[in-house]
């Protein structure tokens, strides 16, 4: 049997890959079964929770319905990449500090959120947290406390940046 | 998760098949949905059954949520409403209702 599967090179977590999937994988099909990296979740399968999400040249996406073989030439970020020294990333920390997961399912698609929106905005205000995270699903209703930790963190983010 | 019980969250059900059965259909509440403060209050009881007076806590504090939003949409258009989920729907249906104009089923 013809094999269908193609070669894709891609930038993973700064590191330069090349693996070969299947047409029909997608995003967390690929990072989980070929690196072994499982903190993007598939929750509904449908890309209306935002537990998948992962960012793609610094936009995020859903990796249950992004195919795998799209990312060919791209540069993607899991959130296993954000404490490569086991020094977490101030917007891990925000989380932790503010309490802002209860079971924590959700939480490395928030996180990855959060890294988006304060790349763009570096101090986002209330109205445009919620409107920024109105993708994700919390199902423990951890949104007050999520809310806290993104100000928290663009005020951390801040602090780092200017020393 | 109550809000979501309370306002939401209802299951439709065909001939033993639910036919919600997505985060798409079925609405769990998201970011926008939730106010932005809640005030917590935790009442002193002894438990006489439980080991050294206590009580289970996580979803026992859910039960004064439905009561609440009942009671404040009654305080607020006088429909009392008695089943959940408290939706917009089921909210005008209490007002047409009360008015005397009952609303069919479809």
């Amino acid at each position: 049997m013809r094999s269908s599967a193609r070669t894709i090179n891609f930038t993973l977590n700064g590191r330069s890959v090349s693996v070969n999937v299947q047409p029909h994988h997608n995003v967390v099909e690929m990072l989980q079964a070929q690196f072994a990296l499982f903190g993007a979740r598939e929750s509904c399968g449908q890309g209306l929770c935002g537990c998948c999400t992962v960012l793609v040249d610094g936009r995020p996406l859903s990796g249950c319905l992004y195919l795998a073989v799209f990312l060919d030439g791209t540069e993607v970020v899991t959130v296993e990449s954000l404490a490569p020294t086991g020094k977490l990333d101030p917007v891990q920390q925000a989380f932790i500090e503010c309490g802002a997961f209860q079971c924590g399912y959700c939480t490395p698609g928030f996180v990855l959120m959060t890294k988006a929106l304060l790349e763009q905005t570096s101090d986002p205000d209330d109205e445009q947290i919620r409107d920024h995270l109105s993708g994700n699903l919390c199902r423990c209703g951890a949104y007050p406390e999520i809310v806290n930790a993104v100000k928290l963190a663009a005020r951390k983010s801040k602090a780092g940046s200017t020393g | 998760m109550q809000l979501g019980f309370s306002m939401f969250e209802k299951m439709h059900v065909d001939g033993g098949q639910i036919t919600n059965a997505s985060l798409a259909d079925y609405k769990i509440p998201a970011i926008h949905d939730v106010p932005p403060v809640m005030e917590n209050m935790t009442v002193d009881a002894v438990q006489d059954n439980g080991p050294f007076g206590a009580k289970g806590v996580g979803e026992l504090a859910t039960f004064g949520v439905s009561p609440a939003i009942a009671n404040a949409i009654d305080d607020a258009i006088g429909v009392r409403l008695t089943e959940l989920p408290m939706t917009a729907e089921a909210v005008l249906r209490g007002l047409y209702v009360k008015d005397n104009r009952p609303l069919g089923d479809d």
